[in-house]
């Protein structure tokens, strides 16, 4: 598959880091240049440099072509102005979105191609799943 | 109409001024602490300090009975989010975005935001014009400046001097409003004849707008 990640903090640069290792082809779009330090040494897709809320940015990496595009910049407002340029400047088919407040994951509901992942709400439901499974030991 | 504005930073004064004085019921949302503290001392409205992009921020300022929304800040993604988050948690019916990357303005009307102020191109249309020709004058923009209304002086040697308004070569989308001579008004008619030194008055797109002080005001 051909995957663009924008947003290459923490957890954009693990995801690159593990599909790229699995040999999707992997794009990765960041701002600040010092963040691509976090990519694992064997990986081998493309870093751009750039702001990805600009149409300019998301066209060099590819974004027409993508098949699938991962957005996990640590701002819920970026990250919903991009999976919209996305959807509707680029037809992406398939759009995964990193949320923070938990309260944002409404603004998704209506939108098919965009899926979310709320990492405070996996978090609690992990947590909330062990427990239950562990019973009342 | 109840409005929450957020943003604007020096605007924002002025303009709550004068949406006051016309009557509304004004909620202004500042996250700068000082600006917020000024505001709520110098404007007859309510001041909320806070990040408008939070939910409980935005109840806070009474979003639920707001009728419109007007988000002037200076980032493209922060106004979106916030007329998205009006509309679609609290029922806000107008929403209103400053869009400072013209590339966004379709972006944000296919998402439903009603009013959209292209402020690049705004500006820049403005300053064109007021570069461009002196002759030109009283220009006013309807519809974000979608359409545009301007006066020409008609110059001696232009193409339309002495001419009948039917015989001048004109754009379909440019339509001659009035023909101001020594301070009277006349509406043009087909054979209405044009002299040096009247001013026309013009209606048409922003695109045709050039064509048409070349036509009446001369030269390029």
């Amino acid at each position: 598959m051909f995957i663009v990640i924008v947003g290459c903090g923490r957890t954009g640069s693990i995801l690159a880091g593990s599909l790229s290792r699995s040999g999707h082809e992997v794009v990765v779009i960041e701002h600040n240049p010092e963040s691509f330090a976090l990519l694992p040494v064997d990986f081998s897709g493309f870093q751009i440099e750039g702001d990805a809320a600009e149409n300019d940015i998301l066209k060099e990496g590819k974004i027409e072509s993508a098949d699938l595009v991962i957005i996990s910049t640590g701002n819920d407002q970026i990250n919903y102005l991009v999976s919209q340029m996305a959807k509707l400047n680029f037809d992406v088919p398939r759009i995964m979105v990193r949320t923070l407040d938990p309260a944002v994951e409404k603004m998704y509901e209506t939108d098919e191609r965009i899926e979310i992942f709320s990492q405070i709400s996996l978090l609690a439901e992990n947590m909330i799943n062990k427990i239950e499974r562990e019973g009342t030991r | 109409m109840d409005i929450i504005l957020v943003g604007g930073d020096k605007l924002i004064y002025h303009l709550a001024k004068k949406l006051i004085s016309k009557g509304h019921f004004l909620t202004i949302i500042n996250r700068d602490r000082k600006q917020a503290e000024d505001l709520s001392r110098e404007i007859n409205a309510t001041v909320v300090f806070g990040d408008a992009t939070n939910q409980s921020v935005l109840e806070d300022a009474g979003a639920y009975k707001a009728d419109n929304l007007v988000a002037l800040t200076q980032k493209d993604h922060n106004n979106l989010f916030i007329c998205k988050m009006a509309m679609d948690y609290f029922g806000v019916e107008r929403t209103t975005a400053l869009v400072n990357n013209p590339e966004n303005e379709e972006l944000f009307s296919t998402l439903g935001i009603t009013g959209i102020f292209n402020i690049t191109d705004l500006v820049s249309s403005i300053i064109e014009q007021s570069v461009v020709a002196d002759d030109v004058s009283n220009l006013t923009m309807i519809e974000e400046g979608k359409l545009s209304i301007f006066q020409v002086e008609v110059s001696p040697d232009s193409e339309a001097c002495g001419k009948e308004i039917k015989e001048i070569d004109l754009p379909l989308t440019i339509v001659l409003g009035g023909i101001v001579r020594n301070g009277d008004i006349t509406i043009p008619r087909g054979g209405s004849k044009v002299q040096a030194g009247d001013k026309i008055v013009i209606i048409s797109l922003p695109e045709e707008q050039a064509e048409a002080i070349k036509v009446f005001g001369g030269e390029e």
